[in-house]
């Protein structure tokens, strides 16, 4: 069927689309120091004791993008969605001053999840970029101006 | 070809056989073919179709007599006939003298129109194929000889039943029984007969309801091949169901729908001088084959990157921007899939720059994946600013939108009134924007957060829905 062709044409092209923006690869600018792999798991699992206390206001302070961390702790189901056990860590990544730790659990209520920790290196100071460890928001690396963002549309889970 | 049982009257007669054969170029010349002492005005003319497909069924009219369209032309004869199992066809056309009194009234040729019509299958089959079979007008010049007292076809320029499929590659959803076929650039109409058969394609989409929301029609005409390119502008589609138009109802060409290409719209305006803009591109789109279910809304796709501005010096800004979407699943009404796409960014100038503008944007790839439909507002709907001077506040918006299921969260939105964070609403379905519009005292390393959330629903037969998201910062030195 020409319309079933279609379908199947338009999701090719969907899926062409975003087999383009894969080819961009993280760029690599900085030249700040990158936070180690020991430093940010230690910064993590600071974190992670300090969700714990499930203050979202207490827990962000200290996060660079504060909004977005309070965004992100709101979407994921707030405080009863944070899990007791400290994640499972399947990756460690530097994106320039960038370092994304890919962090494995499952939540209280069974969900499993997938996010990056992401921690930076700003002005010689570590600092948590991206907090929320048990939410769903994975990271990319740092694109230059211009440059092509990848995404993570069809990327096999890590966890 | 001769075709004797259709011979009615043996003298005086024009037959014109129409047989189906897998030639490639029609030019068949055939002149005075089948001319008999006898019957010296008798002439038998072969058609020979480019396809190479047999038209069975084909339905064939022969109109003779007619004059140059701007001229007075009433037909001389109509004859109908059904192509046989071979593709064939005759007509037992008289050659009277009052044709042959047109053809030498019209300098020696009398223009006669051959026209085909043909579906393949069934019109159901036809419609669920979205194909369109239109009528093939070909204009046969019969010369008069008045030495030998016959007419002779000295070129027939038939391309036949050429089948073409409409909406193809362009229908972009199938809901219920609507068709959103996406169409773009055209170029201009002027011939008259053009003018004409616009009128009358406009008149019949619109009778059959295949036109909707006054959309405004455009056309693009090949002359060479009688292609047609059947455009509107805004809102970019065209909203018509599946189609099998009668053939016979159209005349002077084919028609088939080009698809758009829409390239380089701006996220947002970037015509400010002076500062260094960037606008960074991607395509968010949901995958359908990892499905998550969290909550009643199956997690789909998801990211974050850093991006910024830059010069030679290094960064003067940066942003983080995270986008997710989300799609319901144990939705229960039928042939509909809800989505939500979100977009929030958090950015600053660095190294001594200052950011004065922010924003987020997405806007619905309906190039390449499925129409979306409003579901709900956007978050947010209001421009929050200050009349009261500069202070540092905590505000919350809702950024909760949906239905039937309404997901989401209040975010608590720290903000210095006298900034400006303003949504900015397209007419695309989906398509919106969140700006921050600075503040001189914002200085470097002072973060700001834009944020919104698309709620729509999409036929569920057309896919997933794909975004452009765009986001973007303005930086200016000093600060």
């Amino acid at each position: 069927m020409i319309f079933r062709r279609n379908v199947t044409a338009a999701l090719v092209a969907a899926s062409l689309a975003v087999s383009v923006a894969f080819a961009g690869e993280p760029v690599r600018p900085s030249r700040e120091s990158v936070v180690s792999d020991s430093e940010a798991r230690a910064m993590l699992a600071a974190k992670v004791k300090q969700a714990q206390a499930r203050d979202v206001a207490a827990y962000c302070a200290d996060v660079q993008l504060f909004d977005m961390c309070e965004r992100q702790w709101a979407k994921v189901g707030g405080a009863k969605a944070i899990p007791s056990q400290p994640p499972t860590i399947v990756r460690s990544v530097a994106y320039g001053e960038f370092r994304a730790l890919r962090a494995c659990g499952t939540r209280p209520d069974g969900t499993p999840y997938e996010a990056d920790f992401v921690v930076r290196s700003q002005e010689g100071v570590a600092v948590v970029h991206l907090a929320i460890w048990w939410g769903d928001q994975t990271y990319s690396g740092f694109y230059a101006e211009g440059s092509e963002p990848t995404l993570s549309v069809g990327r096999p889970p890590l966890c | 070809m001769r075709h004797p049982t259709h011979r009615k009257r043996p003298q005086r007669r024009l037959i014109c056989g129409l047989v189906t054969a897998a030639a490639v170029v029609v030019s068949a010349l055939t002149v005075p073919v089948g001319a008999s002492a006898e019957d010296p005005r008798i002439l038998s003319t072969t058609v020979v179709f480019p396809t190479g497909q047999p038209a069975a069924g084909a339905e064939v009219e022969l109109v003779t007599g007619t004059s140059d369209p701007a001229a007075d032309g009433t037909p001389l004869t109509i004859m109908k006939a059904v192509a046989d199992a071979n593709g064939a066809v005759s007509f037992d056309v008289p050659a009277t003298p009052e044709l042959i009194d047109r053809a030498q009234h019209e300098g020696g040729r009398l223009r006669t129109v051959l026209s085909s019509t043909a579906r393949q299958g069934t019109v159901e089959q036809a419609e669920a194929d979205l194909s369109l079979y239109f009528k093939r007008v070909s204009t046969v010049w019969l010369t008069y000889e008045p030495q030998s007292g016959t007419f002779s076809v000295p070129v027939v320029d038939v391309q036949a039943l050429r089948p073409l499929p409409v909406f193809d590659a362009t229908v972009i959803e199938q809901l219920g029984e609507t068709t959103l076929a996406q169409v773009g650039t055209l170029a201009d109409m002027s011939s008259p007969w053009v003018l004409h058969l616009k009128s009358r394609l406009e008149a019949e989409m619109a009778k059959r309801g295949y036109i909707a929301n006054n959309d405004a029609l455009a056309y693009n005409v090949n002359t060479l091949d009688g292609t047609m390119t059947w455009v509107t502008y805004s809102p970019q589609t065209i909203i018509a169901r599946p189609v099998t138009l009668p053939g016979e109802e159209f005349e002077y060409g084919t028609y088939e729908i080009l698809p758009m290409t829409t390239r380089g719209i701006p996220a947002v305006d970037t015509t400010d001088a002076g500062d260094a803009v960037d606008d960074v591109a991607l395509t968010a789109g949901a995958d359908t084959t990892s499905k998550k279910e969290r909550g009643r809304w199956g997690r789909h796709d998801n990211d974050c990157f850093t991006a910024g501005v830059s010069n030679s010096n290094g960064p003067r800004s940066e942003r983080t921007v995270c986008w997710q979407i989300d799609h319901q699943v144990m939705d229960t009404t039928k042939g509909r899939s809800y989505w939500q796409y979100e977009m929030d960014a958090s950015g600053a100038g660095v190294r001594g720059n200052k950011m004065s503008k922010l924003w987020v944007h997405s806007r619905p790839y309906f190039e390449k994946a499925a129409s979306q439909y409003r579901d709900g507002q956007n978050i947010p709907t209001h421009t929050y600013s200050s009349t009261e001077g500069c202070d540092t506040s905590t505000d919350e918006i809702s950024v909760e939108s949906g239905s039937p299921i309404k997901i989401g969260a209040k975010h608590r939105w720290t903000r210095t009134t006298c900034e400006t964070y303003s949504p900015k609403a397209y007419s695309n379905s989906g398509e919106h924007a969140s700006i921050w519009y600075g503040n001189d005292s914002v200085k470097e390393l002072v973060y700001r957060h834009v944020a919104m959330k698309t709620p729509v629903y999409t036929a569920t037969s057309a896919g997933s829905p794909l975004w452009h998201a765009w986001s973007g910062q303005w930086v200016s030195s000093g600060g």
